[in-house]
């Protein structure tokens, strides 16, 4: 019987949802991530969810904070050095972010099944939590950080 | 020789970075079209000719499946090969959309050389 992602240990689960993640940064956004934790000004988080359906269902959720998205955006778009990005530039490619490391991280815990994606949704910020037994990842950058959640909801 | 193609995304944030990963990647390309879903890409293709088209799945209004099975429909346009560009790299998905008459498969992240590797390879075959 094929494995599915409640099958996993939350371990697997969190090396999965790191790896996927520093691939799809440095893959499609030109960034690799920090070495070490980096202090940074707090400052506007932006927060994702996308909802999944498949073997079995959950939510994928991605906090980053805006001087971070505002980065990747700008490597993303190939924005040239000064330019600024608008503020829909910088939600849309985080949404297109969320989309893609979602997308990685389910093809590798529903690999022999299908699953269908919905769109992602932007929530408010202060929404932010992670379930005790969630799957949770931190990405230190050099001007922010990213974090992954990922919440199995039941097993099919 | 260069060549035609229509990017079809819903986001217009990864329709910009797939035309520019295509410059990036020296592919010899006269135009680049965009649509933001299948049924946007039908328009497109009844007034334009194209040699190749790039479509996601997950989209409004037509997904990259319902487009898929549109094209076959048509004598014309079931010869353009298509390259599904996608986050979904199951197996499963992969041999469906084949399955609709998909002439290649390329999973969201890529590089420019994986890019560029794929549409020269369908372009190959299809002038074979």
């Amino acid at each position: 019987m094929p494995e599915n992602a409640a099958s996993f240990p939350k371990s697997q689960i969190e090396r999965i949802l790191a790896e996927s993640a520093v691939q799809v940064l440095e893959t499609m956004f030109f960034t690799l991530p920090a070495e070490e934790p980096v202090e940074f000004e707090p400052d506007q988080d932006i927060v994702t969810c996308i909802k999944f359906r498949g073997n079995p269902n959950g939510e994928f959720y991605h906090r980053i904070n805006r001087r971070a998205a505002a980065e990747l955006a700008a490597n993303f778009l190939g924005q040239d050095p000064g330019e600024e990005v608008t503020d829909e530039q910088i939600y849309s490619v985080t949404s297109e972010l969320t989309n893609v490391m979602a997308g990685a991280v389910l093809s590798c815990l529903e690999s022999d099944s299908l699953f269908e994606l919905d769109p992602p949704l932007s929530c408010p910020p202060d929404s932010w939590s992670v379930a005790p037994e969630a799957a949770f990842c931190r990405i230190e950058l050099e001007n922010g950080r990213i974090e992954l959640c990922l919440d199995i909801k039941q097993a099919a | 020789m260069a060549y035609r193609v229509l990017i079809v995304d819903d986001s217009p944030a990864m329709r910009k970075f797939i035309r520019r990963v295509i410059d990036i990647s020296g592919f010899d390309c006269s135009l680049q079209l965009e649509a933001s879903n299948g049924r946007e890409a039908l328009d497109v293709l009844s007034r334009e000719w194209v040699d190749l088209i790039l479509t996601d799945i997950n989209m409004p209004v037509m997904n990259g499946e319902q487009f898929l099975r549109e094209l076959e429909k048509d004598e014309a346009l079931r010869q353009v090969p298509v390259l599904v560009v996608s986050t979904d790299s199951t197996l499963q998905r992969v041999q469906q959309m084949l399955g609709l008459g998909a002439r290649g498969y390329v999973t969201k992240p890529f590089t420019p050389e994986m890019l560029r590797s794929q549409l020269e390879r369908l372009l190959e075959e299809t002038h074979a």
